[in-house]
């Protein structure tokens, strides 16, 4: 890829983590003697993306499943270690990392994982989970210490009164309480950044807002950028200051949270938009603007990966590779036309007839990793 | 007339720890071509009574009270409600009785012969609360034979050439079905302690063909070891008498329908994406072109794009095929999208039911207003969203009286004591709770 937008060539004021040109490949095992001959098979799971994570901003990773956003998630915290590209943090590349600094930045860059009930150890009671990473970098060295600041953590987490919780068991606990000493467990040792990977997905509707919440309150507290990866757009908007749309490995459209949801410009946000349902009866729905169904991550398509789904494609697209293109200050998009979209001067290539979506659904199956 | 009225419907689950009451006095009328969406949280019952209705429930599983009455033919259904006032009616003086005995057993200090009598009164008080239809076959007795012997004779003069009484036979006829309760599924499977039967000839003839069911989780749902054709070519014979070649154009006509190519019959399931194979259980559950449909949480596992075609898709067959829905989903902006009415459940019970632009426009239930806050959207203003305080209870021992008071903002002394009443401010709009009048004279109480 050497199409990279500016926001990845400067290293914008006060950016956390600066990541150029990231990319992960997974090869595929094949048959015995398949294997001698030809390219591996390779997934391209991330494929070239650029973004910057800002001091105290949420960011949002958007997209459908097996777009890459979760392996993203995973190389910034470095549980993958890239096939190319460089994450930036505080001005070495992660990659790079060995030992002490290692340690450290496991120490300053925190997950929160999906599943609340898969992420915590059952036989661990809440203060051992908690207090765990304290006592591996040696943080809080007595126990009085300790007790305290995981109790701090506790009650930032939502968890009230915590002296209760400490002695709790995971199952003794709802899903929502499991979440949030997840998140006691992420802050407690005031990371620089948080990544979280579908903190709310598994969680009930009603739970689900107290959580948003808490990360929210909690971002205005100690100013922590999160890094949050979701599939679901209206959950974004409600909790990021910037978005990035991914789609089949690439980011293919990023900006300021409001002016994406307003002025979507690249194809697939627009269709993205347009199929989220709207807690409203009277919201009157279009038609969803996009063909067919995800290509597989082996057989990317060829110029623009949208092309084959893209009700704007033409020509070009099949051979050319679209630029980043800046619509607006901060507001990018990787479209041949994304100017002529984002000023309404674009029409759809055809009507997304009936008949044109039965004939792209004849295409391969998607491939879910 | 309702095609599906499910009434005061009672389905526990016998575990080691006691009974979890999964539905608990359900009652719930659809009509032909309509679509009900049915919201609530993880284990408020909703798929328990999706199951309850298509007896597809675990071995553990017993229904204690109530009708699921399936109107096979119609004619039955406006001969219905007098007989039910009537046993109803009947039945009241014995209720109070056995209400004022199990009282005085209650306060009276426990005695070891006083145990099995409470246990008993109990029972008596909940089968008379909760009907089935052989309490109220036991109420319209005297009714029923009349109704037998009018029959009959009816049918020796029909019979013998006078074919004036014809009128009056059919008449007699649907006034008997509604009598003797005919075309309650319970009453047709159930066994005495409660549980269903997996099979009986009558259910069969009513499963899949007149009901049919898209369940959670296609992945799931599918035999990974058979293509996918030969899944829903085996349904189709199984219910009808086709050949192969017949039953496969059927599967050909059906992949159409639901967006398919046709080339893709003989594929297994692995081969399909996560939509193709939501596609194909939907396929499955129209191969026999029935009356109603329940599509339980049908796109929850498929990415927002794949889904948003889907549930197109699935109103655009019900439009089509003039079917009855019932859309299953946790998520209330998929339900606003797609029913004509929707029914708020919570542990257990249905809170609030209504059409759906007044559920969200004129809320009169406090616990539909917490799922409405709860939700963020992508259009609009963004607002802050407000998450109900505390937990979903365990249905294993739900809080007394109103079940959704220990979370509920409003809730006063009475909501703890006294069951709630189900009140009705507004035509085909109810609510439980003590103070829907007031909510709703406020003008509801969500603002979106």
């Amino acid at each position: 890829m050497t199409e990279v937008g500016p926001a990845a060539e400067m290293p914008a004021d006060g950016a956390e983590i600066h990541v150029v040109d990231l990319k992960k490949y997974f090869d595929l095992r094949r048959g015995f003697l398949k294997s001698f001959r030809g390219e591996p098979v390779r997934v391209r799971a991330v494929d070239g993306i650029s973004f910057d994570i800002r001091q105290g901003e949420i960011l949002s990773l958007v997209g459908e499943s097996g777009c890459g956003k979760t392996t993203t998630g995973r190389l910034l915290t470095r549980l993958e270690e890239p096939t190319g590209g460089h994450i930036m943090f505080g001005g070495v590349d992660i990659a790079s990392l060995e030992g002490h600094a290692l340690f450290e930045f496991r120490r300053n860059v925190q997950m929160i994982f999906q599943d609340p009930y898969e992420s915590l150890n059952p036989r661990y009671t809440v203060f051992r989970a908690v207090s765990e990473p304290l006592i591996i970098h040696r943080i809080a060295t007595s126990l009085e210490e300790r007790t305290e600041v995981v109790i701090r953590a506790l009650e930032d987490a939502g968890l009230r009164p915590a002296q209760d919780m400490l002695d709790r068991f995971p199952h003794e606990l709802s899903g929502g309480q499991r979440q949030r000493v997840a998140i006691a467990r992420a802050i407690v040792l005031n990371p620089k950044v948080i990544v979280a990977d579908e903190p709310v997905s598994m969680l009930d509707v009603s739970i689900r807002a107290g959580v948003m919440n808490l990360m929210l309150d909690l971002r205005e507290k100690y100013r922590i950028p999160y890094v949050f990866i979701t599939h679901d757009i209206a959950v974004a908007r409600y909790m990021a200051d910037r978005i990035a749309v991914m789609y089949l490995g690439r980011i293919v459209e990023t900006g300021p949270m409001d002016e994406v949801i307003a002025h979507a410009t690249h194809p697939y946000t627009r269709a993205l938009l347009a199929s989220v349902p709207v807690p409203d009866p009277e919201h009157t729905y279009a038609q969803v603007p996009i063909f067919g169904e995800l290509p597989s991550p082996i057989n990317v398509p060829s110029g623009c990966r949208f092309r084959t789904r893209c009700v704007y494609a033409q020509e070009i697209c099949t051979t050319t590779v679209p630029p980043n293109i800046e619509v607006k200050p901060g507001h990018f998009a990787e479209c041949h036309f994304a100017v002529d979209i984002f000023e309404g001067r674009m029409a759809p290539r055809e009507a997304v007839s009936e008949a044109a979506l039965e004939s792209m659904s004849a295409g391969p199956p998607s491939v879910e990793p | 007339m309702p095609l599906l009225a499910v009434r005061n419907l009672k389905t526990y689950f016998r575990v080691r720890a006691g009974w979890v009451k999964a539905v608990d006095g359900v009652n719930l009328n659809l009509d032909e071509g309509e679509t009900i969406g049915l919201v609530g949280e993880s284990g408020c019952g909703k798929t328990t009574l999706a199951y309850s209705i298509t007896q597809l429930l675990p071995s553990n599983a017993h229904v204690f009270g109530g009708q699921i009455i399936f109107d096979m033919e119609g004619h039955a259904t406006p001969y219905r409600p007098a007989y039910w006032n009537m046993a109803e009616a009947r039945a009241a003086p014995d209720l109070q009785k056995a209400k004022a005995e199990l009282e005085t057993v209650q306060s009276a200090p426990e005695t070891k012969e006083a145990t099995p009598r409470l246990e008993e009164l109990r029972r008596k008080v909940d089968a008379l609360e909760n009907p089935l239809s052989e309490t109220y076959r036991t109420y319209l007795a005297p009714e029923i034979q009349a109704l037998e012997r009018t029959v009959r004779d009816l049918t020796m003069k029909f019979e013998t050439g006078d074919k004036a009484s014809r009128r009056a036979l059919a008449e007699a006829k649907n006034r008997l079905a509604a009598a003797t309760q005919n075309g309650d599924l319970v009453d047709i499977t159930r066994r005495p302690d409660g549980r269903l039967r997996e099979y009986h000839p009558k259910l069969n003839a009513v499963r899949w063909k007149q009901i049919s069911i898209v369940f959670q989780g296609a992945m799931n749902a599918l035999n990974p070891v058979y293509t996918v054709g030969r899944q829903i070519i085996e349904t189709i014979r199984t219910h009808e008498d086709v050949g192969p070649e017949a039953a496969r154009t059927r599967v050909e006509e059906l992949y159409r329908l639901v967006g398919i190519p046709a080339d893709r019959i003989d594929n297994f399931p692995h081969e399909y994406s996560g939509g193709m194979k939501q596609r194909a259980m939907i396929a499955m559950a129209l191969a026999l072109s029935p009356r109603l449909v329940i599509a339980d949480e049908p796109t929850t596992a498929l990415d927002v794009i794949t889904a948003s075609k889907i549930m197109d898709e699935i109103l655009r067959i019900q439009k089509d095929l003039h079917m009855a829905l019932i859309i299953i989903s946790h998520d209330v902006s998929v339900v606003a999208k797609v029913a004509d009415r929707i029914a708020v459940m919570y542990a257990g019970k249905i809170v609030e039911e209504g059409p759906s632009a007044k559920i969200f426009s004129r809320t009169i239930h406090p616990y539909t207003e917490g799922l409405l806050s709860a939700f963020p959207s992508v259009v609009g203003e963004r607002r802050r969203l407000v998450s109900i305080p505390g937990n979903p209870p365990s249905l294993l021992s739900p809080p007394n009286a109103c079940r959704f008071h220990p979370r509920c903002q409003y809730a006063k002394d009475i909501c703890s004591t006294v069951d709630p009443p189900e009140v009705t401010p507004e035509p085909g709009h109810r609510g439980l709770c003590h103070f829907v009048d007031e909510f709703y004279a406020r003008g509801g109480l969500f603002r979106g």
